[in-house]
C-alpha cells in the first residue's frame, strides 16, 4: 500500500506528505458520514414558568434512517419526572392525554409544538434561567436514546 | 395564426380568471365584518363576576371598569395550551405600543385547590403587568362559567396525584363598559388580537 502510494506520488508529481494528507481526510470524511445521526432533533426549548410549576419541551424530529423509529419517552437530569404528553382540542375544550409511543416513519418527522405534542417536564431539581441549555435524552423503543440540549426561554414565547 | 389566435384565447382566459377574482375579493371585502375574531356583541350578557384576585383580595368586574377585557380560563398546572395562549395575549398586548394600559388579561384559574393567589400572581406576573389571576370557589366559579357557557372537568388524578383539566379554550374580550364584543380561542393570533383591540379602544 505504502510502496503504491510512494509510486503513485512520484508519478503524478505529488508531494507524499500531501498524499498522506489526502488519504487522512478521506478517511475522516467517511467517519464523518458514517457516524451521522439517523435522529436529527431541532429547534429543541423549554418555556420556563415561574415556581415549580410543570414546564412543556418543544422540538422538531426527523428521522433520517431506513428504519421506523418509535419515540418512547424522555428523562432529563434536570427533572424527576418528564412524561410526553398532547394537546387536543374538541368543540372548543382544551385537553392533554399522555402519549405512550409515537411512531416516525423513514424520512418523515414529528413536531413537538405549542397546543400539540409537548414534554411535560416536571419538579426541576435546580431552578432553571433562561437562557440555559438543559439536557434532555429522548428514548426510543430497542433502547435507543438522543442527548438533546433543550434551550430555557422566558413564558412570553412560543 | 393559429399560434397567435391562441395566445390571444390564452390571455383571455386569464383576464376573465383575473377579473372574476378581483370581483369576487371585492363583494368578499364589502361583506367582511371589521373584526378578525368573532363578533358576540348583544350574543353574551356583560362582564359580572365575584372572585377572588392574585393579591387575596375580593373583587368584581367593576374593578376592570374602563378596561378592555380579555377573560381567559385555565389552570396554572397546564404545561402547554394555557402558557401558549397566554404568551400569545402577552404579544398581542405587548404590540398596543403605550396602549397596552388600557387592556386587562383576567386569567380565571378553574383549578382553586393548586392555585393559590401567590401561585397566580407570580405565573400572571411572568406574561406582563395587564395580566391578573383571578380564582375563587366552585360556586363564584361556576356562577362565572355558566354565565359565558364556559365547561370545565378536572380528569383523575395519576400515581403522583396529578392531573389534568379540561377547560374551554375561549377568549371571551369586553370593552370599558363591559360589554361582550368578541371571542377568540387559542388558536387565534397575535397580529388579529391586536388589530382588534385596536379597532375596540379606537371606536368604544
Amino acid at each position: 500500500m505504502s510502496a503504491l502510494n510512494t509510486r503513485f506520488a512520484r508519478d503524478h508529481r505529488i508531494h507524499p506528505l500531501g498524499m498522506v494528507m489526502a488519504v487522512i481526510i478521506t478517511l475522516f470524511t467517511c467517519s464523518l458520514a458514517f457516524a451521522a445521526p439517523q435522529i436529527n432533533v431541532s429547534n429543541a426549548r423549554i418555556r420556563l414558568l415561574p415556581g415549580d410549576l410543570p414546564l412543556a419541551g418543544y422540538f422538531d424530529l426527523m428521522n433520517r434512517g431506513d428504519q421506523n423509529l418509535v419515540l418512547v419517552g424522555a428523562t432529563s437530569t434536570a427533572f424527576k419526572m418528564v412524561h410526553m404528553h398532547r394537546s387536543m382540542e374538541h368543540d372548543g375544550i382544551s385537553s392533554m392525554a399522555p402519549v405512550g409511543r409515537l411512531e416516525i416513519k423513514p424520512g418523515a418527522s414529528v413536531h413537538f409544538a405549542p397546543g400539540g405534542y409537548h414534554l411535560m417536564l416536571m419538579q426541576a431539581t435546580t431552578p432553571l434561567k433562561v437562557g440555559e441549555k438543559i439536557p434532555v435524552a429522548l428514548q426510543f423503543a430497542g433502547g435507543q436514546t438522543q442527548q438533546v440540549m433543550f434551550t430555557v426561554n422566558g413564558a412570553g414565547t412560543e | 395564426m393559429s399560434g397567435k389566435f391562441r395566445k390571444s384565447l390564452s390571455q383571455g382566459r386569464w383576464l376573465a380568471i383575473v377579473s372574476t377574482f378581483v370581483l369576487f375579493s371585492l363583494t368578499a371585502c364589502q361583506k367582511q365584518e371589521p373584526w378578525a375574531l368573532d363578533n358576540i356583541t348583544g350574543l353574551m350578557p356583560k362582564l359580572e363576576f365575584n372572585l377572588t384576585n392574585d393579591n387575596g383580595h375580593p373583587v368584581t368586574a367593576d374593578a376592570y371598569h374602563g378596561k378592555l377585557v380579555l377573560l381567559y380560563f385555565g389552570y396554572t398546572n397546564c404545561p402547554d395550551v394555557c402558557p401558549t395562549t397566554l404568551a400569545t395575549l402577552a404579544q398581542a398586548v405587548r404590540s398596543l405600543g403605550t396602549d397596552a394600559d388600557k387592556v386587562r388579561v383576567l386569567f380565571v384559574s378553574v383549578d382553586p385547590a393548586r392555585d393559590t393567589a401567590p401561585v397566580l400572581k407570580s405565573y400572571t406576573g411572568a406574561f406582563g403587568p395587564q395580566f391578573v389571576g383571578l380564582s375563587g370557589n366552585e360556586k363564584a366559579l361556576d356562577a362565572l362559567t355558566r354565565r359565558y357557557r364556559v365547561v370545565y372537568s378536572l380528569d383523575k388524578p395519576d400515581a403522583q396525584g396529578n392531573y389534568a383539566v379540561n377547560h374551554s379554550s375561549g377568549i371571551f374580550i369586553f370593552d370599558g363598559k363591559g360589554n361582550a364584543r368578541l371571542l377568540g380561542s387559542s388558536t387565534s393570533k397575535a397580529p388579529e388580537i391586536t388589530q382588534d383591540l385596536r379597532h375596540l379602544l379606537a371606536t368604544g
